[in-house]
């Protein structure tokens, strides 16, 4: 019982936090809509998409995935924040257990991160997609579960990461990979042999894929391999957050 | 459970820990009595803040044993973390957040109990003075005033002993002497018992009882008194009307052996309070007289060997304070 207020201190406090952040906020909204207006329009002109979609509504799913993806993981490294800056010692030797500080931490980030991907569906008007409420259901849930393996990706980060000063190297080396190799900006079926396989390696594909299907074309797998590929991400981070944190 | 008053609130034996090759805390043993002050005195990387985290069970030890409220610290994690506040070397309050929400985070981990919570934490707020600023955040707060919140929430759970790792590094003098008294008024009213740790001779007085910490092993122990006393000798001055016959009587009277110096005659006495008092009905006049105790300072360098080179920050504490502060602006 202890347990679960104690997670939830956790998870209030970022909440708070990020709700008094302008620029975090700011920046949720910022993000994507840059990427729809620049991206999306300075490449439509020169992108040729099978089946008559336009290079705005295909990149669409790639904006809600960036939003999700940077949002997340720099949820989950927030931990060092929490570390260089004191708070993290205060619940370290609190009597409570290290699964509830992670798990704590990471529904936090999950719930920070799922509002900034939600918020990028209010752009879907700006590129011409009108949303069903079943693709609206369908977005969310991938948008819920890819949240929850990037933020606890992020804490699984931040476990080997003493300084915030490595976070870029991070979102270069981890973030970016994920994002081009995801088929959000491009589309997957005409790259060289290796590259298809990283993309196929990829869990964020799986979401792309997802995301795409209920917008604008039909998925490329199976939509229940897709699920199955994002739940046993978001678990296997989960997992791996869980086992590395408890030495910290 | 420890009982009565005089019960032992921590028991440490033979405590090492080890960092690769070097024991930062090299054999330790003590007892900390229920309700005392104790105090680890000793310089920057003496192994203090080692010895709180094993007794705040955030380390393991490499060797020994240790009972902190009568719960091994190895075996017994969670009630140890129940029986204690602790106050950290570093600022650990969220300053994004006001006062009272900080304070509020404090009572949802630790369990204390719901409908207690917002008289604790009113009554928190009001002992630290900072009733007026509950809904402020604390980014905007003086280091002072961030201390003395975290003083009041590692109490808001009622430990039965509080640790202070450096209390009032980096704090003015006024700001320490009133968190101080705070400290005493605690300590008489609940029974609290306080373990610190300091590299402050001033702080230290404070304490009812001392350790003095050097390279990890435990030098001496006592009450301040007593450690000043073993440094050395207290050292009497005096400027007579008639120094010949003064020494005369003396020797004579107390069989004391003073050399005349520029300054008067000059003598050690074993205490210098119980001289004074013996010394009405003195037949030569007395124009002054002084008193020269040896400092804790003294006592540091006579156990130790050398001084307790305070306020040696290390390189990457610099750099922690730097980007604190350019947070805050």
């Amino acid at each position: 019982m202890n347990e679960i207020e104690a997670m939830w201190a956790l998870t209030w406090r970022d909440l708070v936090r990020f709700l008094r952040d302008r620029s975090q906020v700011l920046g949720a909204f910022a993000r994507p809509l840059l990427w729809l207006v620049f991206m999306g329009k300075g490449l439509s002109a020169s992108v040729q998409l099978k089946g008559g979609v336009g290079y705005q509504q295909f990149v669409f799913a790639g904006a809600i995935a960036m939003a999700v993806l940077f949002g997340g993981m720099f949820q989950g490294v927030t931990i060092i924040w929490d570390r260089e800056f004191g708070f993290l010692k205060e619940v370290l030797v609190a009597p409570i257990s290290r699964v509830t500080i992670v798990l704590g931490k990471t529904l936090s980030g999950t719930v920070v991160t799922v509002v900034q991907g939600c918020l990028t569906l209010l752009f879907a008007p700006l590129v011409g997609l009108h949303l069903a409420p079943a693709s609206m259901l369908g977005l969310l849930g991938v948008i819920v579960l890819l949240s929850l393996g990037m933020t606890a990706l992020g804490v699984v980060v931040a476990t080997r990461m003493q300084t915030f000063e490595g976070f870029g190297v991070i979102s270069n080396f981890v973030i970016l990979p994920l994002y081009f190799l995801s088929g959000g900006v491009f589309p997957v079926d005409r790259l060289p042999m290796w590259m298809a396989i990283l993309v196929r390696l990829n869990p964020v594909t799986y979401g792309v894929d997802l995301m795409r299907h209920a917008l604008v074309q039909p998925a490329a797998f199976a939509v229940g391999l897709d699920f199955l590929v994002l739940i046993g991400f978001a678990a296997a981070m989960v997992a791996l957050a869980l086992v590395w944190f408890r030495r910290e | 459970m420890s009982t009565g008053p005089m019960a032992a609130a921590i028991e440490v034996e033979g405590l090492v820990r080890r960092f690769g090759e070097l024991a930062a805390v090299d054999g330790l043993s003590f007892v900390v009595t229920s309700g005392e002050i104790f105090g680890f005195l000793g310089p920057n990387g003496a192994g203090k803040s080692t010895t709180i985290k094993i007794l705040c069970t955030l380390l393991q030890p490499s060797q020994g044993r240790a009972r902190v409220a009568g719960h091994d610290v190895v075996t017994a994690p969670a009630a140890v973390r129940r029986s204690i506040g602790l106050l950290f070397q570093d600022h650990s309050v969220d300053d994004r957040l006001t006062a009272r929400e900080n304070l509020k985070i404090h009572c949802m981990i630790y369990a204390v109990p719901r409908a207690e919570r917002r008289a604790r934490i009113d009554e928190a707020l009001a002992w630290i003075g900072l009733s007026g600023e509950a809904d402020h955040r604390v980014r905007t707060f003086s280091g002072g005033m961030r201390r003395r919140l975290e003083v009041a929430r590692a109490l808001l759970h009622r430990p039965r002993i509080l640790f202070l790792d450096e209390p009032t590094t980096g704090l003015d003098p006024q700001t320490r002497r009133a968190l101080w008294e705070r400290l005493h008024d605690l300590r008489e009213r609940e029974q609290l018992t306080i373990f610190l740790t300091t590299h402050y001779m001033d702080e230290a007085e404070n304490c009812d009882r001392l350790a003095i910490v050097d390279h990890g092993r435990l030098i001496a122990e006592g009450s301040p008194d007593e450690l000043r006393r073993r440094a050395g000798e207290e050292r009497v001055t005096l400027t007579t009307a008639n120094d010949a016959r003064a020494t005369q009587e003396l020797r004579t009277r107390f069989g004391l052996d003073p050399q005349v110096t520029e300054r008067g005659l000059e003598f050690p006495v074993l205490s210098g309070e119980e001289f004074l008092a013996k010394l009405a009905g003195f037949p030569v006049e007395i124009q002054r007289l002084s008193l020269q105790k040896p400092t804790l300072e003294d006592a540091f360098i006579a156990l130790t060997g050398h001084s307790i080179r305070p306020d040696e920050a290390s390189s990457h504490d610099l750099l922690r304070r730097m980007v604190r502060m350019r947070r805050r602006t």
